[in-house]
């Protein structure tokens, strides 16, 4: 008894064959004319089951991909991330004018991308915090006759005063890098001279005192800055960068007056 | 197609000037394909809608830096799904318990049809848990993600005929598993 050998797997059509068949049914052929377009010639009733399940199986495939659907509302939710997106340009801007320059900044900073980018990524309340420590220097100084006589501080005080309002406006922690040194001339004023009645510990600031100064601006530190004005007593010293700043201040406090 | 794709650079120059509009047109006309990748790859509707969410998002912001086209940017999103599917480790669908089944998508269908429907994607999902990773891949994307064997052939970097003979070898091996449930 000769026993006939049915195929038990999907050996009987080659992958093309198979592919074909499916190309076939998704342009809408029949069953019977896919299996022409496969190229298979009269395939068994076992062949025929097989290729039967294949279609069945792709059709099924084909259904639940077409039943898939994305909810209607998705894309609220996607605009709305859009929205949140922090490097979104149309948000960076808006929260730059409106959010995160503190007024008066804006004015300094305005239409210059670079210095948007350097405003987003410092804290706002650092800028915040440095308006309000410049807006009280701006009157410090501008009433300097009334108020620093008044009020006797010692140098070292006034110096880490003068020196922190630009300091923290223009110097981040985060991103040093992106401070933009040409464009911002960083003053700090130094109030001078025995006639502003500057104290130090052991008295009035001296000529000698004032050629300190110059000495650590010019060349007796390392640092990058020059006197703007000393004639009437005060000391205006330009920074070119943070770190001539933090140089400054690190020079100032280990020299002994 | 010229027109099409002028219309598509004219789209995407609006939706990098910050027009929604245009970028929610373009949403539209991509959202299906990827959508439906994503969920038969997660098998969940809430989680598949995270990833299209972070896909859109990040293509939304990609505008501002890539040339996009009307012939890249659905490969280009379908990449970006893809390793995010990848980096949230759900390639194996670790976290669907046996007997759990996809969500339901239709909810227009009569209770008898919606369990069919339950149990066929079920059976489906189980189905493609056999296959290689390649493999499932593939027909995640042909046949959910609605693309071309040659636009899944730039997208795995292998030839197109590598790419059909995955498909035809994938369908065999499932159906073999199908089987048992006749």
């Amino acid at each position: 008894m000769t026993k006939i050998l049915q195929p038990t797997t999907e050996d009987f059509i080659t992958d093309e064959q198979l592919l074909s068949f499916f190309d076939a049914k998704e342009a809408g052929k029949s069953f019977p004319d896919a299996i022409n377009a496969s190229g298979l010639s009269t395939p068994s009733q076992k062949e025929t089951d097989i290729l039967r399940s294949l279609w069945e199986m792709h059709g099924n495939l084909m259904r639940q991909a077409h039943n898939t659907t994305p909810r209607h509302d998705l894309l609220v939710h996607i605009m709305e991330r859009i929205e949140d997106a922090p490097s979104s340009s149309s948000v960076r801007e808006k929260k730059v004018t409106s959010q995160i320059a503190p007024q008066g900044t804006s004015v300094v900073f305005g239409g210059m991308n670079k210095y948007f980018r350097f405003i987003e990524k410092i804290n706002w309340k650092i800028l915040v915090s440095s308006a309000l420590i410049l807006l009280i220097f701006v009157s410090a100084t501008g009433n300097k006759n009334t108020a620093v006589k008044s009020v006797p501080l010692a140098v070292n005080e006034i110096a880490e005063k003068t020196i922190q309002a630009p300091t923290l406006m223009a110097v981040s922690s985060d991103e040093p890098q992106a401070l933009p040194v040409a464009d911002l001339a960083m003053r700090a004023t130094i109030n001078a001279g025995p006639e502003s009645a500057v104290m130090l510990d052991d008295g009035p600031l001296s000529s000698t005192d004032i050629d300190t100064f110059a000495l650590l601006v010019n060349g007796g530190a390392d640092v990058d800055a020059s006197i703007l004005d000393d004639t009437d007593g005060d000391v205006t010293l330009i920074f070119t960068d943070s770190q001539s700043i933090s140089d400054f201040v690190n020079a100032y406090d280990e020299t002994t007056f | 197609m010229a027109d099409k794709q002028t219309a598509f650079q004219e789209l995407v120059l609006r939706a990098k000037a910050g027009d929604k509009d245009a970028f929610s047109e373009i949403y539209e006309t991509h959202l299906t394909p990827v959508y439906r990748y994503c969920y038969i790859r997660l098998g969940n509707r809430e989680e598949a809608e995270d990833i299209v969410q972070e896909t859109f998002l990040k293509a939304y912001l990609a505008l501002q830096r890539f040339e996009a086209t009307r012939d890249n940017f659905l490969p280009y999103l379908f990449t970006v799904a893809r390793n995010l599917l990848i980096n949230k480790g759900k390639k194996k669908h670790p976290d669907l318990e046996p007997g759990e089944v996809m969500d339901r998508e239709d909810g227009g269908m009569n209770t008898s049809s919606y369990a069919e429907e339950k149990e066929l994607s079920q059976i489906l999902r189980e189905a493609m848990e056999i296959l290689t990773d390649d493999e499932r891949e593939i027909v995640a994307q042909r046949y959910f993600g609605e693309r071309t064997y040659a636009e899944i052939a730039a997208t795995f970097d292998k030839r197109e005929d590598a790419v059909r003979q995955h498909i035809a070898r994938a369908m065999k091996k499932m159906r073999k598993h199908l089987i048992q449930y006749d």
